[in-house]
């Protein structure tokens, strides 16, 4: 007995020490970096890797491959600077794309432009002159990305930096996204866009531009400060997109951009997303030409769209036979969405009858603004452009979805028309004036936004010579 | 349906007998050496004056009884394959009882009894039940017969019948994961003969469950506390698929049935092309710098026809048995199933109100699942048994689930172009898929006793598990608009220019080769047998997963095409993804290789059995993922060890009664897809899912109590605690993306989870009749971070965090199962009918306050019965999911007030303001099985 009293004993401690022993030794963790390297001077007109500097007035430069520009980094073009995609538009690695973590600067000027696009450009507007679109919706290169560089050790918050971009053509942009893509932005061989930004707490200061031919969406922006005046926005996505689509996180002006031949919207503002700061916008005085009708989804909108938790303002805006005209969906934040003094041009019945779009919210469908020009029954309320005839195309027989390729050129691009109102516009003295831009930009000077306020007249060009200076 | 239960419980109760008046004789049948009682013995009595004979078999629980039987002298007889009969003379008087005990000895075989286990026998009840009596460790086991007669045809659907068990469904409607004590599957691992087997999932470890047949299996393991000498990787517990084993005697076993589902008798069944054939991507084919064209890809997928009641088939052959020396034992089972189902369902998305975080659907699916699943599987098993002391056993396995699915889902929008009830966007995604899962598996076991206490064994094993997926889908959309009549119009149904048809490709393949040894020496000390055991084992794990998407779209020139059914009158071209997506997080390759020791004693003073020791594992895991060098992680190595001590008491009250004590620690790996550091992933998934490099590894103190009392060879009760505690564990959750654009899903660690319950388990025969219950009770807790919407007082629509205590995802808090069965040998009847209870449980976590989507609580009702038509020749018939349960679930958050069409709140069918907010509903109908068995 004395043995197994013993042995208890032993068992007793063994017992004790053993649940006692749990040893749990934390993980050794190696993680590859990411790789950065550090930029290079710009020396010859083939750029590639990773740059910063200055690309120089009037001197044109290419890159096949991939650039990046690094946190902290900036890239500057000078005036009349051409900077030329070499691209085939087959996979990601031939379709290069700028990666931008620090600051992009083009400051064309009127007399001379900067040009980001591709070698062929001249032949690609030849061909959308022509009722030929399959090369301008082929997307050849990768467009400009503005996001924060990956965090490191050394710097765990990056926060990207400010795009400024002036008097600059932006075409061609769409090829698929590849491995080297934030998968969260360009999903793996899906096109990518003309621009995207995604810097919430930077600058994107887009004026006096041209943007063309983008396969997808023109321009997306996932959060940031933004001023967006006097551009003009042309025949954008091949089979859907929006000519400027804005997410959560995003604060800012659209104001005075020429818009024409959209596949979806003109200016989406939707709340998606996760940042924690409303997207909010004031979009006014903006000319939107027949948008909407290559959108093959029905429930989408053809020129100002607040979507998804969206509030913002949207006045003195001219819309011309859009299939879609104002859409403010129900789950908008449709309290918080003012609008008025739109003037609405519709060819076809059913242009008329979305000026004010069926699904909106009741609060905005039964509450439209007295302040509008707007009618129920086609073809009232002319703007009287100086240049364009808004009854050379037969909407009633083509009312969308439609093929780009039956959309004449003179109705999806800009080519020679005008649109200036002449001094028989019912839009001329209609604007609201008593309301002031959002200015979420506060910046002024060169690296800084010039902001046109409201103007009377409704829509981009002012009769006073302001406004859109295309 | 429900009014035929009690038709059938009636008919259940008639196979009652009533007693008679005259003479009785009863008793029971026992094994000698063992007091097992001998179900289904043959009991003869000889009236040794006239001769006349009457024959009966013993019930359940070994007992017998002749009634009204004439006063005289008799003989009785008791018979048993490859026992000795057993006889005795009585005498009956009338209106008397006389009380006969036999006991059948085993024929002796020399080299059956010697010390490397002879394992005969271990299919039946008693054999599950001793597992359970006589483990060092909690364990619930279930017998080959119990699971032979159970309607049960998957290991999966076997595991629910297990107490403190539930099992996670897929979308068929089918058993495919066991969630043990509510703990996550991933807290399980799966084991057969012991050992791990690889998984051919492409982001988890653990093993589909429903790749199984039921019938390759001999007897089905639940470890729920660990011993030093098992893997520790087990929290909640381990399943170990016990495979037959040869059997000393030739046996040979045919299983031929055929089966029906009501779904698909009602709907018909949709077949596709390519339901045959296993595609990789034209980029693993030609190479990444492949640049694919419209050629490379079928249509096949995507052409469809109607068969009206496809039938299943299942069938299963084993053959075994020993050289006449018994040096050499072989079995090999043979087992094919081929099942057809169809499963219905309504499906809301939701979102959260930006500022009263109320969930708000967004969309109305139908869906209609169309699955047929096709098991093979071919199992060896050959041991040589050298001498009473040296054997060697190979094991040889190949499974195989082959899975052909069509799903049609049709998509209305709640916010987009909904301008009143039944309008609104509509897509429309006929998809198919085309899924093989394999595993082969070989082993090498040799067992050498060296002297009377030294022994030793080893394992060397091959595994290799993979999985090729083909999915075609095509995306379509319409809408339904109201027409200047009032009349709404659904039309037309035209292809989506830039979704179009999209062929995904992703296959992988996880190869373990690991090596076990262990040595045990049982000296005696201090007058009390020692056992002590050592050993280890190394295992290397290499893991790669590919995956590459390509989607057709329309061309520019013809972007608005209609579809009217045949995809071949569509024009599609490969536009923008034409190299596949190399840059995928699904391409991976992932080593691991774990080395551990163990040291174990275990002895017995008096009554009380202790055995306890420590495990050593060290973990080394390294990745080449196909991230480009400009992004964190393309490679990476962890490194990591574990001291996992045990310690386990069993003290035997009565040699019918065990009170268990044990402790164990533990820990939970994370699967390889989490580490990953991935950006993208499951395109079927509803977000994006990010790998985490800093995910650290679960470790838990697991501590068990549990009463067991054996008043009857074959009855039992069982009641125990547990308590766990976890630190680390992991659970997805739902973070902001770097873009915001997206939330997306990640794994973390999130503090220390607690989980605690109570299992009680009652089995009780009488005579022909058993009842089998048990109950359990889990209780957990978690605390995570969790987002509320609000409105600030600037005006801003925001979000803030707030924490959230809630149970483990897939914890219900009552579970319940109860079977009832009846037995009579001599008719050779058996019939079950099985009920399983599953209380209400977190089906998803959601990333908003209080807005996790749960399932209602179900029982789902089970029958089957088997009855011998000619001595080996027996007819059974299985009915499953009698009740049509459907599979529900819902967030505990009260959908809006009525609304305008495309608001929160609008009017909806299956919505009611003020009620939970309906989330989904599946239904998958009666699955109806008859067959034959034929056993010699």
């Amino acid at each position: 007995m004395k043995t197994r009293a013993i042995l208890n004993q032993l068992i007793a401690v063994l017992g004790l020490g053993i649940v006692l022993s749990a040893c749990h030794q934390k993980e050794i963790v190696e993680v590859s970096a990411a790789l950065v390297q550090t930029a290079n001077p710009i020396t010859t007109d083939t750029l590639a890797g990773t740059v910063k500097g200055t690309l120089l007035s009037g001197k044109t430069y290419y890159f096949k491959t991939d650039i990046t520009v690094n946190d902290g980094d900036t890239l500057l073009m000078q005036n009349g600077v051409h900077l030329i995609a070499l691209g085939d538009g087959i996979t990601a690695a031939t379709s290069p794309e700028i990666f931008v973590h620090g600051t992009f600067i083009s400051l064309g000027t009127q007399d001379k432009p900067n040009y980001i696009t591709v070698k062929n450009a001249d032949e690609l507007h030849a061909q959308a002159a022509q009722q030929n679109y399959t090369n301008v919706f082929f997307g050849w290169w990768g467009g400009i990305t503005c996001t924060p560089a990956t965090p490191s050790d050394l710097k765990p918050n990056p926060a990207g930096g400010d795009a400024i971009i002036k008097w600059t053509h932006i075409e061609f942009g769409g090829g698929p996204a590849g491995a080297l893509d934030n998968q969260d932005i360009y999903k793996s061989g899906t096109a990518r866009f003309n621009m995207y930004f995604g810097n919430k707490t930077k600058n994107l200061i887009i004026e006096d531009s041209w943007f063309f031919g983008a396969k997808d969406d023109n321009i997306q922006v996932g959060g940031g400060h933004i001023s967006i005046m006097r551009n003009t926005f042309e025949l954008c996505g091949g089979v859907g997109g929006e000519l400027f689509n804005m997410k959560t996180g995003t604060l800012g002006d659209i104001a005075y951009n020429v818009c024409i031949g959209s596949a979806t919207n003109s200016f989406k503002i939707s709340d998606s997303g996760t940042s924690g700061i409303q997207c909010t916008a004031t979009v006014y005085n903006n000319t939107m030409i027949d948008g909407g009708y290559r959108q093959t989804k029905s429930g989408r909108g053809g020129s100002i769209d607040f979507e998804k938790g969206a509030r913002g303002r949207a006045y003195n805006n001219l819309i011309v036979n859009c299939r879609f005209g104002l859409r403010v969906t129900p789950d908008a934040d449709v309290p918080n969405v003012a609008y008025g003094n739109h003037a609405f041009y519709g060819y076809s019945q059913a242009i008329t009858d979305q000026f004010y779009t069926s699904d909106s919210d009741p609060a905005v469908k039964n509450a439209k603004a007295p302040s509008d020009i707007i009618s129920t029954t086609p073809k009232q309320n002319n703007p009287v452009f100086y240049g364009f005839d808004v009854d050379q195309y037969d909407f009633t027989a083509n009312p969308g979805p439609i093929s780009a390729s039956l959309q004449p050129s003179k109705i999806v691009t800009i080519g020679i028309s005008n649109f200036k109102l002449q001094a028989s516009s019912p839009a001329l003295n209609k604007g609201k004036t008593d309301f002031a831009p959002l200015a979420s930009v506060t910046t002024t000077g060169t690296y800084g936004t010039t902001i046109t306020p409201p103007g009377k007249d409704i829509g981009a060009y002012q009769n006073d010579g302001t406004g859109n200076q295309h | 349906m429900k009014k035929r239960l009690p038709l059938l419980i009636l008919l259940f109760c008639s196979f009652f007998s009533f007693a008679y008046a005259g003479g009785i004789v009863k008793g029971t049948v026992t094994d000698k050496k063992s007091g097992d009682p001998m179900i289904g013995s043959t009991i003869t009595l000889t009236n040794e004056s006239t001769g006349s004979k009457i024959v009966i078999s013993a019930g359940l629980d070994g007992s017998f009884i002749f009634k009204n039987v004439e006063s005289g002298k008799y003989l009785i007889e008791a018979k048993y394959v490859s026992y000795n009969n057993a006889q005795k003379h009585i005498t009956v008087d009338d209106n008397a009882t006389v009380t006969v005990n036999l006991t059948l000895e085993g024929k002796n075989t020399s080299l059956n009894e010697v010390n490397v286990s002879a394992r005969a026998g271990r299919e039946t009840d008693q054999s599950a039940l001793n597992a359970e009596k006589r483990s060092d460790q909690v364990l619930n086991s279930v017998s080959a017969r119990t699971i032979e007669v159970s309607p049960d045809i998957t290991v999966a659907n076997v595991t629910q019948r297990v107490s403190g068990i539930s099992i996670e469904r897929s979308n068929n409607g089918e058993g495919q994961y066991a969630i043990i004590r509510g703990m996550e599957k991933r807290y399980t691992y799966t084991l057969i003969n012991g050992f791990k087997i690889p998984s051919p999932d492409n982001k988890n470890r653990y093993v589909p469950l429903d790749i199984f047949p039921a019938d390759i299996i001999e007897r089905l393991d639940v470890y729920k506390s660990l011993t030093p000498s098992m893997e520790g990787d087990a929290i909640a517990g381990g399943i170990n698929l016990l495979l037959k084993d040869a059997p000393d005697d030739f046996t040979l076993k045919l299983n031929l049935g055929t089966g029906f589902s009501q779904s698909v008798a009602d709907n018909g069944f949709t077949k596709f092309g390519n339901n045959n054939t296993s595609l990789r991507s034209p980029r693993i084919m030609h190479g990444d710098n492949y640049i694919a064209n419209r050629e490379d890809f079928s249509n096949n997928g995507q052409h469809f026809t109607n068969s009206k009641l496809p039938l299943g088939t299942i069938a299963g052959l084993s053959i075994g048995g020993r050289a006449a020396d018994k040096k050499f034992g072989a079995l090999v089972s043979l087992s094919y199933q081929n099942i057809f189902k169809d499963t219905k369902g309504t499906f809301f998305s939701t979102d959260v109100d930006a500022v009263s975080n109320l969930p708000k659907p967004t969309n109305i699916q139908s869906r209609v699942y169309n699955t047929q699943q096709e098991r093979t599987s071919a199992i060896g098993r050959f041991d040589y048994k050298f001498d009473g002391r040296n054997k060697l056993t190979l094991d040889a396995a190949y499974i195989d689930l082959a899975q052909n699915q069509y799903r049609y889902v049709s998509d209305t929008s709640l916010t987009l172009a909904r301008t009143g009830v039944g309008q609104g966007r509509i897509t429309e995604s006929p998809r198919s898929i085309r899924n093989v899962q394999k595993i082969v598996n070989f082993s090498l076991r040799g067992d050498h006793r060296l002297s009377d206490d030294f022994s030793f064994n080893w394992t060397g094993i091959y595994s290799k598990a993979t999985a090729n997926e083909n999915r075609y889908e095509l995306n379509l959309i319409t809408s339904r608009t109201l027409q200047t009549d009032g009349s709404v119009l659904q039309a037309p149904l035209t292809v989506d220019a830039s979704n179009g048809f999209a062929q995904t490709f992703a296959y992988n393949s996880d190869q373990d080769k690991s090596g076990y040894l262990n040595f045990i020496y049982s000296p005696k000390l201090f007058g009390t047998k020692v056992e002590f055991s050592a050993g280890g084992m190394y295992r290397n794990k290499t893991r790669s997963s590919t995956f590459d998407e390509y989607t057709l779209t329309l061309p520019i020139t013809n972007s608005t095409q209609v579809y009217d059914g045949n995809i071949d009158n569509n024009q599609f071209e490969l536009a923008s993804n034409r190299q596949g997506t190399p840059g995928d997080a699904l391409n991976y390759d992932f080593t691991e290789n774990v080395g551990a020791a163990y040291g174990q004693f275990k002895f017995t003073i008096g009554n009380l059995q202790t055995l306890g020791g420590l495990r050593y594992e060290h973990t080394a895991q390294s990745w080449l993922d196909a991230e480009p060098v400009t992004k964190d992680g393309k490679t990476g190595s962890i490194k990591y060890y574990d001291l996992l001590p045990s310690l386990s008491f069993k003290y035997m009250l009565s040699d019918k009664e065990n009170l268990r004590a044990s402790y164990y620690s533990a820990i939970s790996r994370p699967n390889f897809y989490e580490i990953v550091p991935h950006t993208s992933g499951d395109p079927d998934a509803d977000y994006q899912e990010v790998g985490n490099t800093n995910l650290k590894h679960a470790t838990a103190d697991n501590f068990d109590l549990r009463y067991e009392l054996f008043p009857k060879p074959l009855d039992q009760f069982l009641v125990g605690v547990f308590y766990k505690s976890i630190a680390n564990p992991i659970e997805y959750a739902l973070v902001s993306s770097s873009s915001n654009k997206d939330l997306v899903l990640e794994a973390g660690n999130f503090g220390t989870a607690h989980n605690y319950g109570l299992e009680v388990d009652i089995t009780k025969y009488i005579s022909h009749f058993g009842f089998r219950a048990n109950y359990s009770f889990t209780q957990s807790e978690i605390t995570t971070t969790k987002e509320e919407a609000y409105k600030d007082a600037g005006g801003n629509n925001t979000i803030r965090t707030v924490n959230q205590t809630r149970p483990l995802q897939g914890q219900s808090k009552h579970l319940g199962n109860l079977s009832l069965l009846y037995k009579d040998t001599k008719s050779g009847l058996d019939a079950q009918v099985s009920a399983v209870y599953t209380g209400e449980r977190i089906n998803s976590v959601s990333q908003f306050l209080n807005n996790d989507v749960w399932q209602k609580s179900f029982v789902s009702l089970d029958v089957s019965a088997e009855k011998k038509i000619f001595k080996q020749l027996f007819i059974y018939a299985k009915v499953t999911n009698l009740l049509n349960t459907p599979y529900q679930l819902f967030i505990k958050l009260p959908y809006p007030p009525l609304a305008a069409p495309g608001a929160a709140g609008q009017a909806i069918e299956f919505q009611q303001a003020g009620q939970n907010t309906f989330v989904r509903k599946d239904n998958y109908q009666q699955y109806y099985i008859l067959g034959l068995h034929f056993k010699l």
